[in-house]
């Protein structure tokens, strides 16, 4: 096997999950508690979206179908309006996306320069994965975080000041699960759920709180 | 006021701005204009003459105002500012400027904007030469491009659904088609993807555009991104000639442009009617232009020695008078029977009627094929028009799904319910594709139509049907104005009823019943007859119906008819299953098929099957080589659709006119002429040699066609038609914008280039002399004023026994478990279908829907199959698991595809009986039984091993 | 005089526990709430009225006004801009991140003067850990009383959803944000007619106001309007997060009295930016995000005071500072927010859609080493067709204002360093020594 067919396999692999690419038992649960938070439920559209991102990494088809049915829309709705957002992915992605921002203000602090080294790095150019389906590159817009200019993002989490060295620091860190604590898998927006539902004074289970340890990074 | 022509007469619900609170006055270009306050902008300028460009605006759509080609300077407190003038609403005292410098520069820049990615393929492109884009650039447009720089790429023309190609680099984003799909079609099978200048228009990875609607979406892109499988390449606008017509595949009537290229038909287009289609066509009607040259019978045939054998005309129609005389001298009328007629325009059918019933004498005359119920009854009702229908306070639907037989009136009618504009109470066995958007819905059991009505409609009742919540049902009758007003005579007031045969498998006395009652109970309600096919109320108008003779009468008001007719047959009838079982039993000698295929086409194929075995001589008239013709004695090519002349009359009873556009292929014929010759052979000639001879006979005897005629019609102020009788104007809404209608290229592109275009269209214009003026209601509309000629009360005063309410078949015992709904899909096994290479594969196999409840019960799993006996006709289908239907009702369609024969499952194999010794799965055969009251009897069902059936 | 020795919302920053519950009660968390809620709701509308808060969002709009505005309905709805997304600015990702409490507590502050029964938080998707501790934050709130049913006892309840977005710079405009939160494209909506305030989410009146604005209001409630208009000058009140980047020595955040504060200060003063890195001479410098209109050496002295910036052509928008020294290359930087536009445009209206692509193109080309006279004339030519005149404030024949945005960059460059662009096309290459990534050539 050639590492190209090796690199298809994968892709088809995770095109083609073991499972049939929709919500967990789980994940579904937390769907419909989603959906009872908006007035209208289409609204719970990008939440869903990022749900089942998190579930598989990418937004696969059979879980837009299934955000289709909850929310009593089109498949090509849901297709459509998810495939607007940057963040969303409708084709599969490696483990960590890594997003270089290459904005005004990091491109002053160098970021053109970085992001040439990254792909000297990886091996690969903006919008491609790894061999490995270890690492996508997405070249990103401001990302909000430009005091700390050039930064990139990894599945979302910050990491700013960076340089060649830094980021082969970072790249050894991620494959050797050091930041496994910083770094959840791509698709996790939150490592915590809302325990409440709509106007209840009560909460659903042991509210998660800021002091929890996941949170004390950064 | 207007430069509109002044004697309008037709817009008596004000419609044209009077000066009253309703209307602004504003400048347009410095002219003091008025308007109708609700009026955009961009159709306030149009109807002064002043024409802003335009790409996303669409006349029928709301507006988006996103392409921004038709920017206009518009006064504000602070100064003067583009805005869109498609998406603006006219106000008091507003100024305009539409061609200002600063107007022009901006749409001179959009234009320069929209070309810079447009790929330019012009030669190669469908739409060149009938292109928005390309004319107003031309009149708009920069000239010169100053993009020098790579254009946009995207992979060309994509397959998105079996009927679709998009080519994305041709694309202007004016989402017509996206909004189309979500806001007219409810089929948001297509959406935007992407974002900025990397915006398409795209389906799911996982679901086809295949809407029933998709050639809408073709016909109203403005560039040539959205091509059709059936006309890409075929022609280029200038070779196209055109003509106007009316479609005919379905009772809805589309007005619609034929074009032909090199002789041959190549494409339907909408024309913006504003009563009827508003320039949309079903898929169906869009593509069946193909049918024209396929499985067409060339020359007369005869039987010899088992086969059919070409013959000569003189030959064909000699055999034709031979079998006739022989059966009349036989054993008198009652020997020969014809059904069909409904694909003939109303000359062929006046004519076919005055042949069989003047001259034949037999009232063995049926157009409706059994699947629509009682004619009288259908035409004696206060009719709705299409507009009043879906303006209508409530519209209770009482008949099949819309979107599968009358899929334009399913187009006006969705837009209304989803902006929430109508009340729907849908009292149907199944959900159609309305059912989500209807405020209440009864699921009603076959065979409980009518108890159901009668709870519904007796207030004293607390229940009814599904409903059994005492709120909900009073919410129920406030919406039908039951329960809101004292006066028995305002009950119904704004509720039009749509009424059909919901289920075929159904006796249709159910429904006979039950609209009686409705019509009894609520003085004001209107209905909306739902009979379906093509020109069956043209048909049923000219008397090609039981006990129905032209002008929408009886034989009770039969003087004038016999008059010119001579004799009228004494007999009744009851229609073409009467007719069929007559046949069977062998008590009809010829039976002349007009352009009708009930061996496909009739729901009890076994009956038929049945009658052709035991009728000695089988004449059709046919277009194509359908089965029923092919098992014919003697079979008369006749024209189709595009090759004739002569008027429709549509469900709400508007005429309008249908126009040859080719040549027919060589030895067909009009089928007025062979009923002409067929008389003067029996030595009994009309004495009418041309349409429009026919035309003026029927004008001057049929009472609701006093006054129109073909020629009446042909007036170009009378292309959308008149409704009839007359005194009935094209009811226009008050408030309505839009009453006259241009071609307009943008609006129904492709009739840009035609010679028509710009000739304005005036809805239902009938001249002065004819107007009966109607009433206008608080709502705005204009009533009927009533001239029905067949009344409800001369119907029950006749007291007709087997109509009457004590007569009504009752259900049988309820022993059996499922009950049968049988109903058709929009693609079914016609003859226009399978004649159409693109539609052909769209028919799908034969389903049958069962509750997961049933399913279980019967071992039955999603997509195994089952083998079902229906009185003596087997066939096995896939089973399909419906989580919404009701348990106890099994759902087939009828004329689709069978996946296999049954033969092999009545001889019991030794597996079976092992099966059943067992004890399990099937038990009993009578345990499985379907009872269907009254059609369909004795329908069983079980799994189905084709492997055993295979051995 | 800047820096207020007592900041108004950055005072937990210092702080390693700043997003916390018990940091937050431990330092006069939900005190302005209480304080608010033993008011009417006429008297909270007053205090800010009195403060004359401008809006943070970038259009400056005075929240007091906007809430006035706010169509009688029996429905009605909040919703918090925290889409942030304007190049940089990075001011709400740092209130979000640090002090989740604090907006919670003004959110609910502004839906007790406004009378909502629910109130949304729309953040930026990328800003994925602000979310976290967001949603922890709100879980905390409600466990607390101070969100949900009878807030601290009252009689006012309002449920508060927080509302990950999904990476869509145009969601941050106020319209766009609305169809997004409703789960559809991010397309802004035509207004006129309609502003949120009278149909807004669902068609019902809406307020969109900013985080930054909501985390102002605690300290309003519990100082009173009054002290907070004492700060600043005119209509620029209290302080204000600028967000300054670029070349300077010390890039970040800082809060700082509005309209007593220069953009020297800003740039130049040892306790802000502490001057160009290198000691080079500035060059240029964006005012207020990429969509404003640079300023110039001559404007440095100018005070960090919205309408003194509007009167000399530009906007203090979102408060973020971009310096630009004489390594800069001008027609790199305009072409790179350029791009950003290009890239970030909706797509519905056909100048900003089509036009941002162009101009990308042929800045890009003249970076290159290809461009043309004429481009010069060209560029400010389709600007003109996306902002007809090309001035500020733009006109625009667009539906929102991404579109005139677009323009500011280039004309800027283009009236003002015409001479670099010459150089480019004279030279066939950029005349910067520092061998530049090639522009484009991750695009
Ligand atoms: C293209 C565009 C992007 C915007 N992005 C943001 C943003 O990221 N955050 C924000 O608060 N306002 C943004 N705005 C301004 C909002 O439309 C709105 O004015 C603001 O949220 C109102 O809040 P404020 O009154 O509190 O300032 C943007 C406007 C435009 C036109
Ligand atoms: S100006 Fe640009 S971003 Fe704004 S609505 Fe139009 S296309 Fe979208
Ligand atoms: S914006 Fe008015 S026609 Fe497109």
């Amino acid at each position: 096997m050639t590492e190209k067919d090796n690199y298809l396999a994968k892709i088809l692999e995770r095109k083609q999950p073991s499972d049939d690419g929709g919500f967990s038992e789980e994940g579904l649960e937390r769907a419909k508690a989603l959906i009872s938070l908006y007035p209208k439920k289409r609204s719970a559209l990008i939440p869903l979206c990022h749900l089942a991102q998190g579930e598989h990494g990418w937004l696969t088809e059979r879980s837009m179908e299934e955000i289709a049915e909850l929310l009593e829309i089109s498949v090509a709705e849901v297709s459509g309006t998810a495939s607007f957002y940057d963040m969303l992915h409708l084709e599969p992605v490696g483990n960590y996306v890594i997003s270089v921002c290459t904005n005004i203000a990091c491109m002053l602090g160098g970021a053109y320069e970085l992001l040439e080294s990254i792909e000297e790095r990886l091996g690969i150019s903006v919008g491609q994965t790894t061999l490995d389906m270890q690492f996508t590159l997405e070249e990103a817009e401001c990302l909000g975080a430009c005091d700390t200019a050039p930064c990139l993002q990894v599945n979302s989490r910050f990491f700013g000041n960076l340089d060649a060295v830094a980021f082969d620091k970072l790249v050894t860190d991620l494959a050797s699960g050091a930041l496994a604590g910083v770094v959840p898998p791509h698709g996790v927006l939150s490592r915590v759920q809302r325990v409440f539902s709509l106007m209840s004074g009560e909460q659903g289970e042991a509210a998660a709180s800021n002091t929890d340890e996941t949170l004390g990074q950064k | 006021m207007t430069d509109t022509v002044k004697n309008d007469s037709h817009d008596i619900a004000g419609a044209e701005a009077q000066p009253d609170s309703d209307t602004v006055s504003l400048i347009i270009d410095g002219r003091q204009v008025t308007a109708h306050k609700d009026e955009l902008l961009i159709e306030a300028a149009e109807r002064h003459g002043i024409f802003i460009p335009r790409f996303c605006y669409h006349p029928h759509m709301d507006p988006v105002g996103m392409c921004r080609m038709c920017l206009v300077e518009v006064s504000s407190p602070r100064g003067f500012s583009l805005q869109p003038s498609c998406y603006l609403k006219v106000q008091e005292n507003m100024e305009v400027k539409t061609s200002s410098e600063k107007a022009k520069r901006a749409q001179e820049g959009v234009l320069e904007l929209l070309l810079i990615n447009h790929p330019l393929d012009c030669p190669v492109c469908d739409k060149g030469g009938e292109c928005p884009l390309q004319d107003q650039d031309m009149s708009h447009g920069p000239g010169e491009s100053r993009f020098i720089e790579e254009k946009r790429h995207f992979d060309k023309p994509v397959e998105i659904g079996p009927l679709t190609y998009l080519d994305r680099e041709r694309c202007i984003q004016c989402a017509r088609c996206t909004r189309f799909a979500a806001e007219i079609a409810g089929d948001p099978q297509i959406d935007f993807a992407g974002r900025g200048d990397q915006t398409i228009v795209a389906t799911s990875p996982t679901q086809p555009f295949d809407s029933y609607f998709s050639g809408n979406t073709v016909q109203i892109c403005p560039v040539g991104a959205l091509t059709s499988k059936a006309y890409r390449f075929k022609s280029r606008p200038w070779d196209l000639e055109q003509a106007e017509t009316t479609c005919m595949l379905c009772s809805v009537g589309c007005r619609q442009a034929a074009q032909s290229s090199a002789g041959a038909l190549v494409r339907y287009l909408g024309i913006d009617d504003v009563n009827v289609n508003q320039s949309w066509l079903c898929d169906k009607g869009r593509y069946s232009f193909e049918a024209l040259q396929n499985g067409r019978i060339l020359a007369p045939l005869a039987r010899h020695q088992g086969r059919l054998e070409p013959v000569r005309w003189a030959d064909a129609l000699a055999d034709v008078t031979a079998g006739i005389r022989s059966a009349l001298s036989k054993g008198g009328n009652d020997q020969i029977a014809v059904i069909g007629g409904s694909k003939f325009v109303n000359e062929d059918a006046y004519l076919w009627a005055r042949l069989a019933k003047g001259v034949l004498g037999s009232e063995l005359v049926d157009a409706s094929m059994g699947d629509d119920f009682n004619a009288e009854l259908a035409l004696a009702l206060p009719r709705a028009t299409i507009n009043e229908t879906v303006n209508a306070k409530t519209v209770v639907l009482v008949s099949a799904d819309p979107k599968e037989e009358l899929p334009v009136l399913y187009l006006r009618l969705y837009p209304q319910l989803a902006k929430g504009k109508i009340n729907l109470i849908e009292i149907t066995p199944t959900r159609t594709s309305l059912s989500s958007l209807a405020k209440a819905r009864i699921d009603v059991r076959p065979g409980e139509l009518f108890s159901v009505i009668d709870d519904l409609l007796d207030t004293t009742k607390d229940t009814a049907g599904t409903i059994k919540d005492a709120l909900q049902l009073q919410n129920v009758r406030e919406m039908l104005t039951l329960s809101d007003t004292g006066s028995q005579e305002d009950r119904g007031q704004g509720v039009v009823f749509v009424i059909g045969r919901s289920n075929l498998a159904e006796s249709p006395v159910y429904l006979e019943e039950s609209v009686k009652l409705i019509a009894a109970k609520m003085a004001k309600a209107k209905f909306l007859p739902a009979l379906r096919r093509g020109n069956i109320f043209g048909a049923l108008d000219m008397g090609l119906a039981p006990n129905l003779l032209p002008g929408r009468v009886n034989k009770d008001y039969g003087d004038i008819v016999r008059r010119k007719w001579g004799t009228l047959p004494e007999a009744n009838s009851h229609g073409t299953t009467e007719i069929l079982s007559r046949c069977a039993k062998g008590e009809v000698s010829v039976l002349i098929l007009l352009a009708s295929d009930p061996l496909s086409d009739f729901f009890d194929q076994s009956l038929v099957e049945k009658a052709f075995e035991n009728t000695p001589f089988i004449v059709a008239l046919a277009s194509h080589e359908d089965p029923s013709a092919m098992r014919a004695d003697v079979v008369l090519p006749i024209c189709h659709l595009g090759e004739m002349n002569g008027t429709v009359t549509n469900i709400e009873g508007r005429v309008s006119t249908v126009n040859q556009k080719v040549m027919p292929p060589a030895l067909a014929r009009q089928p007025w002429i062979i009923a002409s010759d067929i008389a003067r052979l029996l030595d009994e000639p009309f004495g009418l040699s041309s349409l429009e001879e026919i035309s003026s006979e029927i004008s001057e005897i049929a009472l609701a066609y006093k006054g129109v005629s073909l020629s009446s019609l042909r007036a170009s102020s009378r292309r959308d038609g008149v409704v009839v009788p007359l005194g009935v104007t094209g009811v226009s809404i008050k408030g309505s914008k839009r009453t006259t209608a241009l071609l307009d290229p943008i609006a129904t592109p492709g009739i840009a280039s035609a010679e028509e275009q710009g000739a304005p269209m005036k809805s239902g214009y009938i001249p002065e002399s004819f107007i009966t003026a109607g009433e206008t209601d608080e709502a705005g509309r204009t009533s009927l004023k009533e001239r029905s000629l067949v009344s409800i009360d001369t119907l029950t005063l006749k007291g007709k026994q087997d109509m009457g309410l004590g007569v009504m078949p009752e259900p049988k015992s309820d022993k059996h478990t499922l009950r049968l709904v049988l109903k058709r899909d929009l693609y079914d096994m016609s003859t226009t279908v399978l004649n159409s290479p693109t539609m052909t594969p769209l028919v799908d196999e034969q389903e049958i829907s069962l509750s997961k409840a049933d399913a279980e019960r019967f071992s039955l799993t999603e997509g195994s199959l089952a083998k079902i006996a229906a009185n003596d006709q087997q066939i096995v289908a896939k089973v399909k698991i419906d989580s919404l239907l009701r348990a106890g009702v099994a759902v087939l369609k009828a004329n689709k595809e069978i996946v296999g024969s049954y033969d092999a499952a009545l001889t019991k194999s030794e597996d079976d009986k092992a099966t059943e010794d067992s004890g399990d799965q099937i038990t009993t055969r009578a345990e499985l039984l379907i009872d269907a009251f009254g059609l369909v009897t004795e329908v069983s069902i079980e799994p189905h091993d084709s492997a055993k059936e295979s051995r | 005089m800047f820096n207020p020795t007592d900041p108004i919302v950055t005072k937990r920053m210092s702080f390693e526990d700043s997003y916390t519950l018990s940091r937050f009660l431990a330092t006069g968390g939900y005190e302005g709430l209480k304080k608010a809620l033993s008011m009417s709701r006429e008297q909270v509308q007053e205090e800010v009225m009195k403060a004359s808060l401008l809006g943070r969002g970038g259009a400056g709009f005075p929240a007091g006004r906007k809430w006035s505005m706010l169509r009688k309905a029996p429905t009605s709805y909040l919703v918090v801009n925290g889409d942030e997304s304007e190049p940089a600015t990075f001011k709400d990702h740092l209130l979000i991140e640090k002090d989740p409490h604090q907006l919670i507590e003004g959110t609910i502050i502004a839906a007790y003067a406004l009378g909502v029964t629910q109130a949304f938080i729309f953040v930026r998707g990328e800003f994925a850990l602000g979310f976290e501790r967001l949603t922890a934050a709100c879980n905390e709130a409600y466990a607390h009383n101070a969100v949900g049913k009878n807030i601290f006892g009252s009689d006012f309840s309002v449920d508060l959803v927080i509302h990950p977005g999904a990476g869509a710079y145009i969601c941050g405009e106020e319209t766009s944000l609305i169809e997004s939160l409703e789960g559809k494209r991010g397309y802004p909506r035509i207004k006129p007619p309609y502003f949120p305030a009278v149909m807004g989410l669902y068609n019902e009146p809406t307020v969109v106001n900013n985080v930054e604005t909501m985390s102002n209001l605690p300290w309003i409630l519990q100082h009173g309007g009054d002290a907070f208009a004492a700060l600043g000058q005119g209509s620029s009140t209290g302080t204000r997060l600028f967000a300054l980047s670029g070349r300077v020595k010390r890039p970040g955040w800082y809060e700082l009295e509005m309209s007593k504060t220069t953009f020297r200060d800003l740039i130049y003063d040892k306790n802000l930016g502490q001057g160009i890195i290198g000691d080079k001479k500035i060059k240029a410098f964006i005012p207020g995000g990429v969509s404003a209109p640079w300023f110039f050496e001559e404007h440095l002295d100018m005070g960090l005071d919205q309408d003194a910036v509007a009167k000399a052509g530009s906007m203090l928008g979102s408060g973020s500072v971009v310096v630009m020294d004489e390594t800069t290359c001008v027609v790199r930087a305009s072409w790179r927010i350029t791009k950003f536009f290009h890239r970030e445009s909706c797509g519905q209206c056909t100048p900003c859609r089509e036009g941002s692509g162009w101009l990308e193109k042929i800045l890009r080309r003249i970076e290159e080493g290809s461009g043309r006279i004429e481009d010069l004339d060209l560029l400010m030519d389709v600007c003109d067709s996306i902002a007809p005149g090309v001035s500020w404030p733009p006109q625009q024949t667009t539906i929102c204002v991404l579109g005139p945005s677009i323009p500011s960059s280039i004309a800027s460059a283009i009236r003002n360093c015409r001479d670099e662009f010459l150089e480019h096309i004279k030279l066939g290459h950029c005349p910067f020594e520092k061998d530049h990534i090639l522009a484009g050539a991750h695009s």
